[in-house]
């Protein structure tokens, strides 16, 4: 039980961890308020609770359809917010005016809160299942731990190593980094509508699990990463394709002007 | 001359309506837990066919039914039943588990 729950925690801990990172290196670089980002989290714990507590009356909306399409939803709506937050404040050559930090606090938070309410909610789950027995809740406190250590660590490393390099290489892997995200979001949400077929359900394009196997360790870390699936089918490609080209391409079409000081607060 | 660099997104995404293809009847196929347990523990389904995988948790906890090679996973909570669909699928085996209970969960879709 104990390896189970370090496996579980770490897992759904990285998935949100590796968003989340990214967005407290955008707040911290920009100096943005951390209230926000405080009450993002709580909020995403509130709405994971919520999505936990009422699954079973989730899961059986439309024929038991319910669960896939209000995580759908909620994929969806990352990629929404993350195609404002690129074109609001990441095009080339755009800057961050003070006038806008708190449209990009709120736009944080929210992203922040989506973020957790899929992953946390699943932890949520499994800790109902299994409280009660004493035995079972010392093992589920101690791999809790163990999985949040884990799984917070890259996510972690990766958030220092933005905040101590230069602002613009900083900003560079940020853009790049979001417009892969934004693909992963998107991939999930089509696998999901495949899932209670609302999307085609067609046979994987290719099979690289003897190249690389999800069950790995490597191939579970590109999953979060950048969403590797050894088996994808023509709708998940697709999906990736347009999320990341969608974010690219608004990133291009930057005004062209000088960015601003905020950009470049901090010289290295 | 229009700018037609905004819209090369969805050239990927019409390919993708081109590409796919399905089949609308989906055969059902039922899959029962118990006592953290898949039954059957493997089930044949058949190659190029879309199925409804029936799943029904007989047990007091929530499982996450979850299928890397076939890209599936859902929670199914506890004393209740969910749908997924799957295929259609090439002939081979398919590995599932559950990733509340991965050591006694796990089960095979064998596809001829």
């Amino acid at each position: 039980m104990l390896l189970s729950t370090v496996m579980i925690i770490s897992r759904e801990v990285f998935e949100a961890a590796t968003l989340i990172s990214l967005l407290l290196a955008l707040a911290f670089l920009n100096k943005n308020s951390r209230s926000w980002i405080v009450f993002g989290i709580a909020l995403g714990l509130f709405g994971a609770t919520v999505f936990a507590l009422n699954l079973n009356q989730i899961s059986k909306f439309w024929d038991y359809r319910g669960q896939e399409l209000i995580v759908a939803l909620l994929y969806l709506s990352i990629f929404i917010l993350l195609t404002l937050l690129t074109q609001l404040y990441l095009r080339r050559g755009c800057g961050i005016e003070s006038k806008n930090k708190r449209t990009l606090d709120r736009l944080l938070a929210a992203l922040i809160a989506l973020s957790l309410i899929r992953e946390v909610g699943e932890i949520v789950v499994y800790f109902m299942s299994y409280t009660g027995s004493e035995a079972k809740t010392s093992s589920l406190l101690l791999g809790s731990i163990m999985g949040l250590a884990i799984g917070s660590s890259i996510a972690l490393i990766a958030f220092f190593l933005l905040i101590r390099t230069s602002t613009k290489i900083s900003y560079r892997v940020i853009r790049l980094w979001l417009a892969v995200i934004a693909g992963v979001v998107l991939m999930k949400s089509a696998t999901l509508l495949s899932q209670i077929d609302l999307l085609p359900n067609t046979k994987p394009l290719w099979d690289s699990s003897n190249f690389l196997s999800e069950a790995s360790i490597s191939g579970q870390i590109l999953a979060a990463l950048i969403g590797y699936e050894s088996q994808p089918t023509a709708v998940q490609i697709c999906a990736l394709l347009v999320g990341v080209t969608t974010i690219i391409t608004i990133q291009q079409r930057g005004r062209g002007k000088a960015p601003s000081p905020a950009f470049d607060a901090r010289k290295r | 001359m229009p700018n037609l660099c905004g819209y090369f997104h969805v050239i990927p995404m019409a390919l993708g309506l081109l590409l796919s293809s399905a089949d609308c009847a989906a055969s059902e196929y039922l899959l029962e837990i118990r006592n953290h347990l898949f039954f059957p523990e493997k089930i044949y389904l058949p190659a190029n066919k879309k199925i409804r995988l029936v799943i029904i948790n007989h047990d007091a906890t929530a499982e996450e039914f979850e299928s890397r090679s076939l890209n599936r996973e859902k929670i199914i909570p506890a004393n209740s039943r969910s749908i997924i669909f799957i295929g259609p699928l090439n002939k081979g085996t398919y590995d599932f588990f559950g990733e509340f209970n991965p050591n006694t969960a796990v089960g095979e879709i064998i596809v001829e």
